[in-house]
């Protein structure tokens, strides 16, 4: 298969591998990403999908390999220049800004495209105050878009949220960058099955409204995957092993095995 | 209408009722009046806070008549050395309550937004103090030219101090702020060109024109001391930095110093700076240290190194979280209290560290937000 | 050439103190991730204590009535056990409240009761502000080796502390308890799934690292006749950048960063024209350059943050 790195895909990544000590935790991976398009993460637990996400979101940077976005090579690059560039990131385990209310939260998102340095904010504050409350006000429109109790609460500490909410913030956060590329790690970790299918309205809803947004989901629960990615990709012990559609991934035999042996009971349809 | 003005009444009868307490314990002596008043005042501020319907009428009030209640409060702490012209060594207490907010406000940019702890507070005041010490002394260079240039050499240590920050984790920087604190202590202590232990001698008084910041001030009518004209300036200092703080606070960049302390990496991942957040906090600061350590170098007339010793970037921390961190309004009145107190308990005065350290404690346990915790932002 | 051995003999002196203390720096942070910024002050007590113990001991007689290497055992291991105690003692109340809190609460607590420490030390000990004489537990005279010249009483603390970080070495290494610890450090759940009590487990660490505090009180007593109440300050801070310099949570580490450290500092103010009053800005000069490029030390593991 050829994998020359091409003008055409809004991710790409070439035998991007990571060694951590001796051991790889990623190891010779090709990945695409189209643009405006779904692209699901799947994989035992274990199996290096956060650690690519960290890779390419510049937390951590890769052993070898490339890694293209937008056609430009963003390896060493750090966090916050890439989401400059248009990325933007959920995480496993919730980073929100916990002491912080929600709008901040938000308004933290747009920081990218804020341009307030210190010598405006000295000498030219009205100009940054008044760029400061039409985020705010762009802030509450995502919120709204979600959910209205949300906007409405905007004031609240986020350490007081559900874990649905807290979620809801953290997507609504990323949105607020305006990116290219989402990345959603594990959304619906820790969630009920009702809040489950909340979230998947969300997502779709997100869909819908940012039409070129690519996005990169990983995920456990196969409900989201099926519903929502277009394509998939299946990883195990940090390698690559399996791409195609939901039906193709589900049947194919290297993947179940993979996965046998594995507690995880949202394997399968 | 009616109402409208009431409200306005209560407030300004009480807030006059405050300073009226307030000075009050200023110049009374004795340790039964001062620690009734104490009592007196934390009471009253216990009741205030939990007592709801005062409570919320007093918010309701302040709220509507911010500007009004602000100016009334500003006319007093303007009319206090008139009203101790007799008393020339309360306003020099006053004065270093001054200085001890400017170094407070400043140091809650790290310690209060950001969660940087900062142990080298002495270390940048003590630059900047030594810098207008030897411009003046060994140049003649008049006050007005060595103030900024001692807020700028000390921004330029704290930025060289930021500069390890990349890396270093919380312990770690904290232990590299108490090192380079007592490095700089050691050579202003040992370097023949700072005077070794005997300090820099000598200072003058800062002049405008022909009227010199030594002598005192004839205003209606009134002789006031000369410790007056420090009073003002150190006001004036601290008015231009609590505007700058209220500014950084409300702008992005307080926000990314607050979202840093909450969590650096998703702070990373909205396109903040880390690295350059955290340098900024520690330059900003360390510019009005100096600011602060060049007008406490002009007001006594002689330093040395002993001023700048590693207990005074302890009693600072101390003042941020027991003011409250994150919140301006809160360090300064922390910072005002925590001198201001201790200088009336003369008979404890050699208590006075260890007081300080058992109330941090206190406070650590039962209030760790601190006094006047950081207050939600507001957008209209 | 004399002077060089002499120099060394005095570096490795002060090392074993460094080393003493940094263990339990090490030890804390491996156990639960904190810094006690008064374990300097710990051993600056652990002094104090051996004073006041030894005092007791000539008041009631005991000297009188036991064989001198009896009650001097007896001392000495009082204060020690007693120091180790302090220890915990102090845990319990500074440390403990602040278990899930953000790490700045632990961190200015233990830097607030180093203060109540060294201010209560200085204001309600008889005489506190003053240096107080250290009895003197050993042999005072001295012999000449060739051009050289050696105090008995410094041979012995030499090789007690010699003695004491080989016994450490094998009790951390080779014992059960050892391992206990060690398993600690490393992870404080894991070891509870295994049997070990965690909160037990710490209080243990806690001791065993303020028995060694009190050791190293003890030895510079010794070695230096008097002690003061403000000692624990700068030894705390340099026990902790030996630490830190050896790596934070490795106990070989404490060890090579304690001698790292105290023989910079001896042959810096040695050899270096001027250069005692600076010894201190030579040693903290080494540990910031470890924190800024290499901050997991000399044999520290590189950590890699959990995002």
């Amino acid at each position: 298969m050829e994998n020359s790195l091409n003008n055409q895909y809004l991710l790409q990544t070439q035998d991007l591998s990571i060694y951590f000590g001796g051991l790889a935790a990623i190891n010779k991976v090709n990945f695409e990403v189209p643009p405006g398009t779904t692209v699901g993460l799947i994989g035992p637990n274990g199996s290096g999908k956060t650690t690519f996400f960290n890779i390419i979101s510049g937390i951590y940077k890769p052993t070898a390999g490339e890694v293209l976005f937008n056609n430009q090579n963003i390896v060493g690059k750090k966090p916050h220049q890439i989401t400059k560039k248009g990325m933007a990131r959920t995480f496993q385990n919730n980073r929100l800004f916990w002491q912080l209310s929600i709008l901040d939260n938000v308004i933290l998102g747009m920081y990218s495209k804020q341009n307030a340095r210190l010598f405006d904010v000295l000498f030219q504050y009205k100009k940054t105050r008044r760029e400061l409350e039409e985020c705010a006000e762009r802030a509450i429109e995502i919120l709204n878009y979600f959910s209205p109790e949300l906007s409405e609460q905007h004031s609240r500490l986020v350490v007081d949220l559900s874990q649905g909410d807290r979620r809801r913030v953290e997507i609504s956060r990323a949105l607020a960058s305006d990116p290219k590329l989402l990345l959603l790690d594990e959304p619906s970790a820790g969630m009920s099955p009702e809040e489950t299918e909340k979230l998947m309205e969300d997502i779709l809803k997100v869909k819908e409204k940012y039409k070129d947004l690519g996005i990169i989901i990983i995920e456990h629960d196969m409900m989201v995957i099926e519903k929502i990615a277009k394509h998939v990709i299946v990883f195990n012990y940090g390698e690559k092993i399996a791409e195609g559609t939901y039906s193709e991934i589900v049947q194919n035999e290297e993947v179940l095995e993979a996965y046998l042996g594995e507690e995880s009971e949202d394997v399968g349809t | 209408m009616k109402a409208r003005f009431g409200d306005l009444f209560i407030l300004l009868f009480l807030e006059s009722l405050l300073f009226g307490i307030s000075l009050v314990f200023l110049i009374v002596e004795g340790i039964i009046p001062i620690l009734a008043i104490i009592i007196g005042i934390i009471l009253t501020s216990l009741l205030i806070v939990k007592h709801e319907p005062l409570n919320a009428f007093l918010q309701k009030a302040i709220n509507r008549h911010k500007k009004l209640a602000l100016s009334w409060g500003l006319v007093f702490v303007l009319a206090l050395p008139f009203i101790l012209h007799k008393n020339p060594y309360l306003i020099h207490m006053l004065f270093m309550a001054g200085l001890y907010a400017i170094l407070a406000t400043g140091l809650d940019f790290q310690v209060g937004s950001t969660h940087l702890v900062n142990f080298a507070t002495a270390a940048d005041y003590g630059i900047g103090a030594y810098t207008a010490a030897l411009l003046s002394v060994n140049f003649g260079w008049s006050f007005w030219v060595v103030l900024p240039i001692s807020g700028l050499a000390s921004a330029l240590f704290g930025f060289l101090l930021g500069l390890p920050t990349m890396k270093t984790k919380t312990y770690y920087l904290s232990l590299v702020t108490i090192a380079v604190g007592l490095i700089i202590y050691l050579l202003l202590n040992n370097l023949s060109w700072t005077g070794g232990p005997n300090g820099i001698a000598g200072i003058p008084f800062p002049s405008i024109g022909n009227f010199s910041l030594g002598s005192s001030l004839h205003v209606f009518g009134i002789e006031l001391p000369f410790q007056a004209n420090f009073y003002y300036l150190v006001l004036a200092v601290l008015f231009i930095e609590f505007i700058v703080a209220r500014r950084l606070y409300n702008s992005r960049i307080g926000l990314a110093w607050n979202a840093i302390r909450d969590d650096e990496i998703a702070a990373e991942c909205q396109g903040i700076n880390v690295t350059g957040s955290k340098i900024m906090a520690f330059y900003t600061n360390a510019f009005f240290d100096g600011l602060a350590g060049a007008i406490y170098a002009f007001n006594v007339s002689f330093i040395s190194p002993e001023n700048f010793a590693f207990m005074l970037s302890v009693i600072v921390v101390t003042m941020v979280i027991i003011g409250g961190m994150g919140n301006t309004s809160g360090v300064i009145l922390g910072a005002i209290i925590m001198t201001l107190i201790p200088e009336k308990f003369q008979v404890v005065q050699s208590y006075r560290l260890w007081l300080f350290a058992v109330i941090i404690l206190i406070m650590l346990i039962a209030r760790p937000k601190g006094l006047f915790p950081q207050k939600t932002r507001q957008y209209s | 050439m004399a002077h060089f051995f002499e120099i060394l003999f005095i570096s490795l002196m002060l090392s074993s103190t460094y080393i003493l203390i940094a263990v339990g720096f090490t030890l804390f942070f491996g156990a639960i991730d904190i810094v006690q910024f008064a374990h300097g002050d710990v051993a600056m007590l652990g002094s104090f204590v051996g004073i006041i113990l030894y005092g007791l001991a000539e008041i009631s007689g005991v000297t009188k009535i036991l064989p001198m290497w009896i009650w001097i055992v007896g001392v000495i291991l009082g204060t020690l056990i007693i120091t180790g105690g302090l220890g915990v003692l102090f845990e319990r109340i500074v440390v403990k409240p602040f278990r899930n809190s953000p790490l700045l609460m632990v961190l200015v607590a233990t830097v607030a009761l180093g203060i109540i420490i060294r201010e209560s030390v200085r204001l309600f000990y008889p005489g506190g502000s003053n240096p107080q004489v250290f009895p003197i537990f050993f042999p005072q005279f001295g012999f000449h080796l060739g051009p050289l010249y050696f105090r008995v009483e410094h041979l012995i603390i030499l090789g007690i502390s010699f003695l004491l970080i080989i016994a450490l070495m094998i009790f951390i290494n080779r014992t059960k308890m050892g391992l206990a610890i060690r398993a600690i450090s490393q992870n404080i759940e894991a070891a509870s799934l295994m049997g070990i009590n965690p909160d037990f487990a710490i209080m243990v660490t806690f001791f065993a690292g303020s028995f060694l505090a009190g050791i190293a009180g003890v030895l510079i007593g010794t070695y230096y006749n008097v002690v003061r109440f403000d000692i624990g300050l700068m030894g705390g801070i340099k026990g902790f950048s030996a630490a830190v310099v050896g790596g934070l949570g490795n106990f070989n580490g404490a060890i090579l960063g304690g001698l790292t450290l105290g023989i910079v500092e001896t042959f810096a103010s040695a050899y270096i024209p001027g250069g005692t009053p600076y010894k201190d800005v030579y040693a903290f000069i080494i540990v910031i350059f470890f924190l800024v490029f290499k901050p997991s030390g000399l044999v520290g593991e590189k950590v890699y943050e959990k995002v």
